[in-house]
């Protein structure tokens, strides 16, 4: 699939999942699938805009790709905020912890790296590089 | 939110397509600003709503229901 590229506010959202809607068809994910795909790359890519730019007072771009072989969607997100990589944020409190003693922190990360089959990040050439990937199932052809 | 005494929060989701960690915040706020005395339930939510509740542990604070039942919730 062609890539997108929109800028890095809260309005580039809704393009962003889109784009991850598209995919997800393409890819023939059943509905949980491309329900926790979408959940997975709309938290990331909130992070990046509210904390990544917004809160930085930055501005810059989201990037999107998507790549569908046999096996595999792989969704690719990218961006220029400063180096983050969503796998070292600290766990939020334990799902057991009652909610009244809970810490609200790292539930969007914690949602993200759990709901998609395989997450990866890297940082390359400036630019922080987010990738979810999900299996596809049989029926999927 | 309510300043009088609420005894508990009915939220009907059944017309709720998805939830991110921002709704998530939202229940885990409110139980924590009205106490455990207040109880909350959800009517009716899809399955992956569902499953994001269980996914962040939220099933145990919850009271989940199928559909409105005017004495289930009362009595409870």
């Amino acid at each position: 699939m062609e890539s997108l590229t929109v800028p890095g506010t809260l309005e580039s959202l809704s393009a962003i999942r889109a784009y991850v809607m598209t995919a997800s068809a393409s890819a023939g994910l059943d509905k949980r699938s491309a329900y926790r795909l979408s959940l997975a790359v709309d938290e990331i890519a909130t992070n990046v805009v509210v904390h990544g730019y917004m809160e930085g007072n930055r501005e810059g771009s989201l990037s999107i790709g998507a790549d569908i072989d046999e096996s595999l969607l792989k969704v690719a997100l990218e961006d220029t905020a400063p180096p983050y990589d969503p796998r070292k944020v600290p766990a939020p409190d334990s799902i057991d912890t009652p909610l009244e003693d809970r810490d609200i922190g790292g539930l969007g990360v914690f949602l993200a790296l759990r709901g998609v089959d395989q997450f990866a990040y890297e940082h390359v050439a400036g630019r922080n590089r987010t990738i979810f990937i999900m299996n596809r199932t049989a029926q999927s052809a | 939110m309510a300043s009088g005494n609420a005894k508990r929060l009915v939220l009907m989701l059944r017309d709720l397509d998805y939830i991110a960690s921002a709704g998530i915040r939202v229940l885990v706020f409110a139980k924590q600003k009205m106490g455990s005395s207040v109880d909350i339930y959800v009517v009716a939510p899809q399955d992956q709503v569902r499953e994001t509740f269980e996914m962040t542990g939220l099933q145990n604070s919850l009271v989940i229901l199928k559909r409105y039942d005017t004495a289930k919730i009362e009595a409870l």
